[in-house]
């Protein structure tokens, strides 16, 4: 399920670009079958292509030139995204603060991309740098989006939406489902039967529903069984819900790296003294993790796109205020340029998701830090 | 060697691993059942403030919506258990037929991903890496949209081909009408197509060898097949939609709900079936090189009968759990209003306020698709594990 | 030297009537054992004799069923939970060493010195170097285990167990993984060890080794010990029963 390029693996590196160019000739042209394939994809490509060229491109209306412009066009309307861009990605986030939440993306993005710099990792006191980098970035984005100090406005949380919304619902989702699931992933393990069954339990029962029936039990269950005053908002609810149904995901693929660690590295942590959680915490959690980066970051892509989901008990996120812009009576007809858009910034995020994953792996693999 | 000074001393008792781990036991126990009681205690309170009660009792009583389409045929006036039925009805319909189209494209991608021909593997790649970075919902919405506001109307319909009509009230297509006796004719003939069928294996350990090698003749079930044919081809008339008013009259037609949920699940898990393809493949031909060589230059019955069959022992785990994720996924039809299983739970908590329970009854539901699949998942597998796999 | 310090004070591990099984199979069947502080036993024996478990079983890796086990004063019982106790005393060597992969040289031996003996990392590191020296290899510690060979592995995990000062050390087939020119480093790293006056008891087939450093040979079979003498005696009696067919199939195959 893990995105490999066995493709560029499995031709030697190192070849001439004149075989490299006899070698995909071949395959285009080498035998009947091969022919045939290059003659039919070339001209559903030759059919296609250009009209997608034409629609995005040639004969697009480009800059927020407004709705008019784009009646004469038969192209992509690319105007209806430069009008609607701020609301597409800030939704319902007052406009005039809406800088205050870009700010807070850019911190917490530019947080995220000084901690996966692997080479910061094994310099001295790394843990604490990052530590110290996060406990700045946090408050700041937190201030920055709730405001009510500094003089900045008071934002309350059910007004965030589009992409902050959807980077703090996958972020945290992500982060505290992973911690969870590290629980339910030992608890599952357990020697103790009550706690193993427990575990077996949860585990299964959230992998054999949908998400969305997670997330009606945070919109519409959570509010009957608990007191008013627990109520928290929606917001929270659905992240609530988001870190329940992931973790169960993680604890499975964590099942099977506890499973795959040797016998002797349990032994080995016994031996020197170590206890049960120490010996989880320094010497066989760190090794699960690095063996089921592929799979858990699988995950982690789901769970991003997944945060879409919330457009069903009507929350805006991304998704959400996408179609908050389409249903503008102004600019009626005009959708596929909206989705698009949208389609775009999640495949840019899943697509930095997976890449990253795979450097990482990479660069596991070449540092030799695994027998 | 210095001796250590300090003399034993058993460590106090609850130390002791059994000691600890009844105590841990007996905590978790506790807390489970303060936590149960805190939620149902508060339940009671906050749904008596409403004057709600709790119970499944409304199952019995009249549901008075109407759903967009049925496959059971559901009203208003039927009971709140016909509209759950109804729902899981339209689930299964569209994820039987999802699961189908996703197996055939998937697998033809995945083929191509491992083609020789660069041309194919680049645009079978891109389709993948594309689909499956964008969320499925927003796919669905997409072609939601495609099809009710780009689509022309019933008047101007598209028709790729004779029969077959593109507006934006779905797709609208020429159906096979038969008279009754002639449909029960053709029925029975299929019924015993499946008889023959079903009896191959068990005739071989007939005693009587003429029988046995009259039911193992392959031409006999072939024979009914083209019995059915003929009947068909010569009794059923043609039933062509035509367009009446705002919509067709005649044929059968498919809604945009459903068609653009079909088309969001079919594209989107085609997708990840290719990649399971895909490793299947690779895992039995160990290598991308000979794969590609085994699907470029031999010919097709190498791939059909040597590599396919292997690489589907492979590929089925994997496959039984993206099938019961189109199962799942099919609840995202709830946003675009296709009246699936969950789309009618939403229906019933508005109208009734059982929240509590009708979140149950859906759990329980997926939960018994999701125990089906994995019990035919072992079957299979042990199947294999019995044939020396 | 071992004479003078067992006479006074208690034997660094005692069996009593111990037994063990797994299922069916009768792993350790009434095993009756005293070794003596600093004394130094080579266990050994055809596969599946016991002689592993037998040392599993002094640092709580496995249970047993019956009979008792003392280390010091401390007895081995999963139910009190001495466990965790036992294992402050006794380090352990393995046959397929296992090191952490994920952690370097150095840290495979500061981790338990830091969470264990609740040393800074520092003084850890400045503690642990010294033991790596002493198995020479010093100049590696900062690499990762991968990088090294299988005999500097084996030194390494020595160093990791004896950086946690124990008074009895278990070694399990330390070299039977080992390639054979990588052997001989690690024995000598072990009759050093030995000269050091620690309790050692190894499991090993390596009778050059026993017969120059050990105190006592213990020959095993079907979890029973049928044979406990010092080297001299083992090496040089007329052999019968199942120690003799034992050492020709030894020198079978060596």
């Amino acid at each position: 399920m893990a995105q490999q390029h066995v493709m560029s693996a499995a031709q030697p590196r190192g070849r001439s670009l004149k075989q490299a160019a006899r070698g995909v000739f071949k395959g285009l042209f080498g035998t009947p079958t091969n022919i045939v394939l290059t003659l039919i994809i070339g001209a559903l490509l030759v059919m296609i292509v250009p009209t997608i060229f034409r629609w995005t491109i040639l004969d697009s209306v480009w800059g927020n030139v407004g709705r008019e412009a784009c009646a004469q066009a038969s192209g992509a309307c690319w105007a209806f995204i430069a009008a609607k861009a701020r609301l597409i990605v800030f939704g319902r986030y007052p406009y005039d603060d809406q800088w205050r939440a870009l700010l807070a993306m850019v911190i917490f993005l530019g947080a995220m991309a000084f901690s996966a710099d692997w080479r910061r990792w094994r310099r001295p006191h790394a843990g604490r740098t990052l530590a110290i980098v996060w406990l700045i970035a946090l408050p700041a984005c937190a201030v920055l989006m709730t405001g009510g100090v500094f003089g900045l406005r008071y934002v309350e949380i059910d007004r965030w939406s589009g992409l902050p919304l959807t980077l703090m619902l996958s972020a945290f989702g992500i982060l505290f489902a992973l911690l969870f699931s590290i629980l339910l992933a030992l608890g599952r393990q357990s020697k103790l039967p009550v706690v193993r069954w427990i575990c077996i339990a949860y585990i299964e029962l959230i992998r054999g529903v949908p998400l969305i029936s997670i997330l009606f039990m945070a919109a519409l269950m959570l509010p009957i069984i608990l007191p008013d005053e627990l109520v928290v908002s929606k917001i929270l609810r659905a992240q609530i819900a988001f870190i329940m149904f992931f973790a169960a995901y993680m604890a499975e693929v964590l099942r099977g790296g506890l499973q795959a660690i040797g016998k002797g590295q349990y032994e080995a942590a016994d031996t020197i003294g170590l206890t049960y959680w120490q010996g989880m915490r320094r010497i066989i959690l760190p090794q699960v993790l690095r063996l089921t980066i592929p799979s858990l970051v699988n995950i982690f892509i789901s769970a991003f796109k997944d945060t879409s989901l919330v457009v069903i008990i009507s929350m805006h996120d991304l998704l959400g205020t996408t179609n908050a812009a389409i249903i503008d009576p102004e600019w009626l007809g005009i959708y596929v340029e909206a989705y698009v858009f949208t389609a775009m910034i999640y495949f840019l995020f899943c697509g930095g998701i997976s890449w990253y994953s795979q450097s990482l792996e990479r660069h596991l693999k070449s540092g030799g830090a695994r027998r | 060697m210095t001796v250590s000074s300090e003399t034993y001393r058993a460590p106090p008792f609850w130390r002791r691993p059994a000691v600890r781990g009844v105590l841990i036991q007996a905590g978790l126990v506790l807390g489970l059942i303060g936590a149960t009681w805190f939620f149902v205690s508060n339940a009671v309170v906050n749904l008596a403030k409403n004057s709600l009660t709790m119970g499944f009792d409304f199952l019995w009583s009249n549901a008075s919506f109407e759903l967009g389409e049925s496959v059971t045929g559901f009203a208003a006036g039927d009971s709140f258990l016909d509209a759950f039925y109804a729902g899981i009805a339209n689930t299964l319909a569209v994820s039987i037929i999802s699961i189908v189209a996703a197996t055939i494209l998937g697998v033809v991608i995945g083929i191509t991903r491992l083609a020789s021909n660069p041309l194919a593997r680049l645009l079978s790649g891109g389709y993948v890496e594309l689909v499956r970075n964008i969320p499925l919902i927003l796919q669905m919405m997409f072609w939601y949209a495609l099809i009710t506001r780009s689509f022309p109307s019933p008047r101007r319909a598209l028709q790729p081909f004779e029969g077959l009509f593109l507006s934006n009230r779905g797709i609208t297509f020429s159906t096979l009408r038969l008279d009754a006796l002639h449909l029960w004719l053709v029925g029975g003939l299929a019924v015993l197509l499946l008889v023959l069928l079903l009896l191959r294996r068990p005739a071989r350990a007939l005693k009587a060898q003429q029988l046995a090698a009259f039911l193992r003749d392959p031409r006999l079930p072939l024979a009914v097949l083209a019995a059915m044919l003929v009947l068909v081809a010569f009794t059923a008339t043609l039933d062509v939609p035509k367009v009446a008013g705002f919509n067709f009259r005649g044929g059968a037609s498919i809604t945009p709900e459903f068609t653009a949920v079909f088309f969001g699940l079919t594209i989107y898990s085609a997708a990840f079936i290719a990649e399971n393809v895909r490793s299947g493949i690779l895992g039995v031909t160990r290598g991308q090189r000979e794969a590609a060589s085994a699907l470029g230059l031999r010919p097709g019955p190498v791939m059909r009968l040597v590599i396919l069959p292997q690489a589907l022992r492979v590929v089925v785990p994997p496959l039984a759990s993206q099938y019961l994720n189109i199962v799942k996924n099919s609840s995202l039809a709830v946003a675009i209003g296709y009246p699936d299983i969950m789309r009618v739970a939403t229906i019933i908590i508005s109208e009734t306020g059982k929240a509590i329970e009708v979140i149950a009854i859906i759990m329980a539901i997926y939960l018994t698709f999701s125990l089906i699949i994995s019990y035919l998942m072992n079957v299979y597998n042990r199947s294999i594990m019995a044939k020396g796999g | 030297m071992t004479m003078q310090a067992s006479s006074v004070t208690l034997p660094a591990v005692t069996f009593e009537d111990v037994h063990k099984h797994f299922g069916t199979f009768q792993a350790l069947d009434g095993i009756d054992l005293t070794v003596r502080r600093g004394e130094r036993i080579v266990v050994f024996g055809p596969s599946g004799s016991g002689k592993s478990t037998l040392i599993r079983c002094i640092n709580g890796l496995e249970d047993f069923q019956r009979g008792r086990i003392m280390v010091g004063d401390i007895p081995v019982d999963h139910r009190l939970g001495t466990v965790p106790l036992i294992r402050r005393k006794v380090g352990m060597v393995f046959q397929q060493f296992n090191l952490f992969p994920h952690l370097s040289i150095i840290e495979n031996c500061t981790v338990g010195l830091v969470m264990t003996r609740g040393m800074s990392e520092q003084q850890a590191r400045a503690w642990a170097i010294e033991f790596l020296v002493r198995v020479r290899v010093g100049d590696q510690a900062h690499k990762y285990p991968s990088e090294l060979s299988g005999g500097q592995q084996q030194r390494v995990a020595i160093a990791r167990a004896l950086c946690l000062q124990p008074e009895v050390m278990l070694f399990d087939e330390p070299t039977s993984s080992l390639d054979p020119e990588m052997v001989k480093e690690v024995l000598d790293v072990m009759e050093e060890l030995a000269d050091s006056g620690i309790t050692m008891i190894c499991v090993t087939h390596e009778m050059g080794f026993a017969r120059a450093v050990a105190d006592r040979m213990v020959f095993m079979d079907h979890g029973r010990i049928l044979h406990d003498e010092v080297p001299d005696v083992i090496f040089n009696q007329p052999r019968t029963g199942r120690l003799k067919e034992f050492f020709s199939h030894v020198s079978a195959s060596a």
